[in-house]
């Protein structure tokens, strides 16, 4: 297996590939799907993973959503490869994780993230082990439950390539102690607004002078500002918000990510020595991950075929300028024409209700329709996109806005609310969109 | 370059899982615990018929963050068909029930089978009930099979001498600094005959068979049935259950009659009554046996007056006697019966007789812990 490993490097380097060099190790079923249930090996605890855990182990065991390899980000990579494979197998996930590896090094969403994640994590793990000794399990268990509650909204704004801003909306009276010729010195500050100033000072040293423009780093802000965090406290929260930083990227680039790999592995074992026999059981491997599916799209189908179709057109440059430089979804914008849409068979489905049944079918073949939908849909992030506008002078309560116009979860969202204030110690509040209209939600709110 | 890590068996990685994974069965349990007045109606479990796991389903244990409303997921989204897709081509369909799922999998909705033990059940229900008016005192004196290594003697076979006994002795003496052992410290560990005492309880169980009960009728008898005769059996370490059927007559049946037959006679509660009698004094002498009894029925005696007569002259020989009338159907659900009327009215002993009424698999925890509560405080023990 030594000397497969250096030739699947190698393969990999002259196919043009410049993935993190990777370490394998084989592992039993229930350490695999332990480390993906945790998203990283050394992991901090919470019972949310062992559900995970649980959950995936069942199904597996019911033979269900096997899980084939799990690779860290990291420099080295860590790659876990289930024992139970096939030596076929085996191989041929071994270059598939060349194709992972070659993103996380060279794409420009995930170059930036943090390449001693492992490391770090393990760190973390200890001493939050220790806080637990110290301040009491169910003391960490729910200071966990409440980073991991904002976890998706944290950033690491410098690295952030295309942070869209938006003008703050909702005015208040006190919007104007923000103001521009305020803020260059064109105008001086009215009594009122000296007031406020005074009174804001008083009660939250500092507020004053943080609020420059929103943020959609709400756990950075907490951790940052929040009056009432011990440290240990705040230790706990920027690990988690620093994994969510790590993990960020992900949502982006699942296709761009499993396209690649598998692109990657098919044009390694072409260039690996195999017997007939062993060709024949790699093409089953190959063909059973790489099914379409009628109502979702298959990563590794999908996105394979468009850079195997880019590929016969323009060469293997362009996939491999495709993983370093896009996204899903401005791939898809940029590369998805009417012979892909046509060749590959996708489609918008919509869901209909008879009187009597739920039904499903195609509700879209135009090519640019299917193209601008599939564009969208990849660019939308799995959570409701939310910022922090500003601190209520005076009250030191958090005002917090959704961005965009979908419908939120209310009653997920009062109990993040009142996770927040746990750790901002004021009130929280929220502008979003509840049943198609825009409501205003707080903390421990009582009335409907 | 590439690294293998060759397979040692032992992985670099902190094992996590298990203690997480437990602290999750911790909170579904908990979320169980929380809904066991559904559980105890659940059919799976009822009709488990000795098997030790039993599966109920539970919610999937979410964690809260901000969320899209789940109400307008999966309304659309893409896919790929097998060539040649039109606009208008049906991908699948199902009739509606419920759930706003599609086809395939999605966490909507989701909810885990979870397999619990049923002891495990048990013993958290069991945690709110109690022994109504338990007689301590009412205890068998049974010669236990095990006998216990544990006696001290002064005479033994030396391979049984007690060291730490004997050093003791040494001690007590105060011979402990020169250590000088006399025979008369040495101390032989020998086999004691243990007696230890148990306590007893007799449960009848009567069940009203005439034409008039039905199969919920016998669902909901049961699911009672099957948790008082457990509970019973786990707070006394002898516990016999005497089953009978009854329409006009009264029989001694087995368990699996007592719940599967039916004749369809009238009703006369009398004649149960008097074989529980019957059979106490034949086999049950009270002064060492707790004595229940619960009685279902739909409550149509016509002779239900001479029925509650002869309870009420033998109330005082019960723990706790319970009325469980079983009315499904019942429009008038406030009206009582003939039976629990007369049983009111002449059966004074408030303590030792409890009647409930339901109708439904909702109502039957609620039931069981009217039967099995003490309702007046201080009677622990018969006077």
């Amino acid at each position: 297996m030594e000397s497969l490993a250096g030739e699947i490097w190698d393969a990999a380097r002259s196919l043009g590939l410049s993935p993190h060099p990777v370490h394998f190790e084989t592992v039993p079923y229930h350490v695999l799907y332990e480390v993906a249930a945790y998203g990283l090996p050394n992991h901090y605890q919470h019972w949310t993973f062992g559900r995970n855990y649980w959950v995936q182990k069942t199904r597996y065991e019911h033979g269900e959503g096997r899980i084939y390899e799990l690779v860290i980000n990291s420099d080295p990579a860590y790659a876990y490869i289930l024992q139970n494979n096939n030596e076929v197998q085996k191989t041929l996930v071994m270059a598939h994780v060349m194709g992972h590896s070659h993103v996380f090094k060279c794409n420009e969403y995930w170059k930036d993230t943090r390449k001693d994640m492992p490391g770090y994590m393990a760190a973390a793990s200890a001493r939050f082990a220790t806080y637990e000794q110290v301040y009491g399990f169910h003391a960490m268990e729910e200071l966990i439950t409440r980073g991991l509650a904002v976890q998706a909204h944290s950033l690491d704004e410098e690295h952030e390539p295309v942070m869209e801003r938006r003008p703050v909306e909702n005015r208040t009276p006190y919007d104007e102690l923000f103001d521009l010729d305020l803020a260059l010195g064109k105008r001086a500050l009215t009594d009122s607004e000296k007031a406020a100033r005074e009174k804001m000072e008083k009660i939250r040293p500092g507020a004053w002078n943080r609020l420059p423009r929103p943020t959609g780093d709400i756990l950075g802000y907490i951790v940052r500002y929040s009056p009432q965090l011990l440290d240990y406290q705040r230790d706990v929260l920027s690990v988690i918000r620093q994994e969510g930083i790590y993990f960020q990227p992900y949502y982006r680039t699942r296709l761009l990510h499993e396209g690649f790999a598998v692109w990657t592995h098919q044009k390694i074992l072409d260039m690996l020595d195999m017997s007939q026999d062993e060709r024949m059981e790699a093409a089953l491997t190959h063909a059973s991950v790489t099914l379409p599916s009628p109502l979702g799209i298959n990563p590794y189908h999908f996105g394979w075929k468009m850079l195997e179709m880019v590929e016969k057109e323009r060469g293997s440059a362009e996939v491999i300028k495709i993983a370093n430089e896009e996204t899903d979804s401005s791939f898809i914008r940029a590369y998805l024409d009417e012979r892909m849409v046509e060749e590959l068979d996708v489609y918008k489905w919509i869901k209909k209700d008879t009187a009597s049944h739920e039904l499903w079918e195609v509700g879209e073949k135009d090519w640019r329709m299917v193209r601008d939908y599939l564009a969208e849909s990849y660019a939308r992030p799995p959570y409701p996109g939310i910022e922090v506008r500003r601190e209520v002078p005076g009250q030191g309560s958090l005002v917090l806005a959704q961005v965009g116009e979908e419908d939120m979860d209310e009653k997920y969202a009062r109990e993040t609310l009142n996770y927040c204030q746990d750790l901002w110690g004021h009130r929280v509040e929220l502008q979003c969109r509840v049943d198609s209209r825009s409501k205003l939600l707080w903390s421990h709110m009582t009335n409907h | 370059m590439n690294t293998i890590e060759p397979d040692t068996g032992y992985y670099d990685i902190q094992q996590k899982g298990n203690r997480d994974q437990e602290r999750h069965l911790e909170k579904i349990k908990h979320v169980i615990k929380e809904n066991l007045k559904e559980l105890v109606a659940n059919e799976n479990i009822i009709t488990s018929d000795g098997k030790k796991k039993v599966t109920v389903p539970v919610r999937y244990l979410d964690e809260y963050r901000f969320r899209y409303d789940p109400k307008n997921q999966d309304r659309e989204g893409s896919g790929q068909g097998k060539g040649g897709s039109r606009k208008g081509d049906v991908l699948g369909q199902r009739p509606k029930e419920g759930s706003g799922r599609k086809p395939g999998n999605t966490h909507q909705d989701f909810q885990y089978l979870v397999e619990i033990d049923i002891d495990t059940l048990a013993e958290y229900l069991f945690e709110e009930l109690t022994l109504p008016n338990l007689d301590l005192t009412r205890k068998a004196q049974v010669v236990d099979q095990d006998e216990e290594f544990s006696d001290r003697r002064k005479k033994g076979q030396l391979s049984n001498l007690d060291k730490k006994a004997t050093l003791k002795e040494v001690i007590k003496r105060g011979a402990a600094d020169h250590l000088s052992i006399d025979s008369q410290d040495l101390r032989f560990r020998t086999w004691r005959t243990k007696t230890k005492e148990v306590s007893n309880a007799v449960i009848f169980l009567l069940r009203d068979v005439s034409g008039s009960m039905g199969e919920s009728e016998r669902f909901l008898t049961r699911a009672i049935c099957f948790w008082i005769v457990w509970f019973i059996r786990k707070r006394y370490d002898r516990a016999e259950i005497v089953f009978i059927n009854y329409d006009t007559e009264a029989f001694e049946v087995d368990e699996d009659r007592f719940f599967h037959e039916g004749r369809g006679g009238g009703t006369k509660c009398l004649s149960a009554l008097q074989l529980t009698r019957t059979i106490l004094a034949e086999r049950y002498p009270l002064d060492v046996w707790n004595v229940y009894a619960i009685q279902f029925s739909d409550g149509e005696d016509f002779e239900c007056t001479d029925a509650a007569r002869f309870l009420a002259g033998m109330i005082h020989v019960f723990n706790r006697f319970g009325y469980v009338e079983i009315e499904p159907n019942d429009s008038n659900y406030y009206l009582l019966s003939r039976l629990s009327r007369a049983y009111k009215e002449i059966i004074k002993d408030g303590n030792r007789y409890a009647a409930v009424k339901l109708g439904q698999a909702g109502e039957v925890w609620d039931a069981i812990k009217k039967l099995m509560s003490d309702e007046v405080k201080g009677i622990g023990v018969r006077p």
